[in-house]
C-alpha cells in the first residue's frame, strides 16, 4: 500500500496530461489514486491534493465570493471536509469535479453567510493577474478584473470553470448543480456581456 | 461580433487567476491533518452515534412507528364497535357451513323437539296467538 501510495503521490504533482493552464493537472486515474490514498487515511495524500487542487479551488472561490480572505477560508473548509469525509471519497467517480463541486458549494455558503460584504464593490478584486511581470498585461488584468466584477457570480463561475479549469459544460453543470444547457447558456451570456462591456469601455 | 467574442476569450487566455497566499498551505494542511487524525481515531460505534444522517433516519423511523401505531389503534377501535355480526346471522348466512353443522334427520317427516322447525314457540317468545309478553309479565307478577 505504501509503495503504491508513494507512486501515486509522486505522480500526483508530476502528471501533465493537458497543455496550457491545466499543466500539472493529474489524469483521472491519478485523481482516483489520490482519493484512494486519502480514503486509506494517508495524510500525504492531503498534501498532494493541495498541490494539484488548491489553486483551482482558490480561484473558483475568489470568483464566487469576490474576496481573497473568503477564498482562503473556502480552501481551508474544503480540505477540512475532505479530511472529515475521507472514508467516503474512495467511491467518488470523478474526483476532480467532485472536489470543485464541494468548493463551489462551500463558496456559495460563505458568500451567503457574509451578506455585509455583498454591498461592497468588486472593482478592486484581482480576479485575474498577468502571468509574468509585464506592465501591459498587468493593465489588461486590471481591466478584465473590473469587467468580470460586473458579471453575476453564476456567469463568472461558468467562465472560470470553462476557461481556467477546462471543464466541459456537462462538468460545469455537475459542479454548479444545474443542467448542462443552463451551464452552457450562462457561459455564453457571460462572454456576451463581457464583450459588450469591453466595447462600452473603449 | 464573433471577433469581439474571440477578443474576450483571447484576453482571458492571456491572464491567470491569482494563486493562494503562501501561508495558506500551512494553515490548511495543519487543520486538515488534525481533522484526519481525529477522524481516523474514532471507532465505528462513535461514528454511528455521531452520524447526523443516522440520527435523522432513527428519528424518522420512530416517528413513522408512532404514527402507524396511533393510526392502526384508531382503525381497530373504529372497526370493533358496530360491525360485530351476531353468531346466528353468520351461521344462517353461510349455507355451506350450516349444511355441514346440521345433521340430516333419519326420518324425513320427523320434526325436532325444540327450535324453529319444531312448530312449538321458542323459549321466551310469545306462542302463536298468545298474550303479549307484557301481559304475561304482569300475570307472573300477580
Amino acid at each position: 500500500m505504501a509503495a503504491v501510495s508513494d507512486d501515486i503521490l509522486r505522480k500526483g504533482s508530476e502528471g501533465r496530461d493537458r497543455p496550457g493552464d491545466n499543466a500539472g493537472e493529474p489524469s483521472p486515474e491519478r485523481w482516483r489514486g489520490l482519493f484512494a490514498a486519502l480514503a486509506a487515511g494517508d495524510p500525504e495524500a492531503l498534501e498532494a491534493l493541495y498541490r494539484v487542487a488548491a489553486r483551482r479551488i482558490f480561484g473558483l472561490a475568489l470568483w464566487r465570493t469576490g474576496s481573497v480572505e473568503d477564498a482562503g477560508d473556502v480552501v481551508q473548509e474544503v480540505f477540512l471536509r475532505l479530511a472529515q469525509k475521507h472514508r467516503r471519497v474512495a467511491r467518488v467517480r470523478d474526483p476532480r469535479s467532485w472536489l470543485l463541486g464541494l468548493a463551489h458549494h462551500v463558496a456559495v455558503d460563505v458568500a451567503r453567510g457574509r451578506t455585509r460584504r455583498a454591498a461592497e464593490p468588486l472593482d478592486d478584486v484581482p480576479f485575474l493577474r498577468a502571468p509574468e511581470e509585464d506592465g501591459a498585461r498587468a493593465i489588461d488584468a486590471q481591466r478584465a478584473s473590473a469587467l468580470l466584477a460586473e458579471l453575476p457570480p453564476a456567469q463568472r463561475d461558468a467562465i472560470y470553470l470553462r476557461h481556467f479549469a477546462e471543464c466541459t459544460f456537462a462538468a460545469i453543470g455537475d459542479i454548479t448543480g444545474v443542467p448542462t444547457f443552463t451551464a452552457a447558456s450562462r457561459y455564453r451570456l457571460g462572454i456576451e456581456r463581457l464583450r459588450r462591456l469591453l466595447e462600452d469601455k473603449r | 461580433m464573433r471577433d469581439d467574442a474571440d477578443k474576450v476569450e483571447e484576453l482571458l487566455s492571456m491572464l491567470r487567476p491569482p494563486e493562494p497566499a503562501g501561508g495558506l498551505e500551512t494553515r490548511v494542511l495543519r487543520g486538515a491533518r488534525e481533522a484526519l487524525a481525529r477522524e481516523a481515531g474514532r471507532d465505528i460505534w462513535t461514528r454511528i452515534w455521531e452520524s447526523r444522517p443516522l440520527r435523522v433516519a432513527w428519528g424518522i423511523s420512530v416517528s413513522v412507528l408512532v404514527i402507524c401505531n396511533v393510526a392502526l389503534g384508531g382503525l381497530r377501535a373504529g372497526r370493533r364497535g358496530p360491525a360485530m355480526p351476531p353468531a346466528g346471522s353468520t351461521r344462517e348466512g353461510n349455507g355451506e357451513l350450516t349444511a355441514i353443522a346440521v345433521q340430516p334427520p333419519l326420518d324425513e317427516d320427523a320434526r325436532p323437539l325444540i327450535g324453529r322447525a319444531s312448530g312449538l314457540p321458542a323459549s321466551g317468545a310469545p306462542p302463536a296467538g298468545g298474550a303479549p309478553a307484557k301481559t304475561r309479565g304482569k300475570e307472573n307478577a300477580s
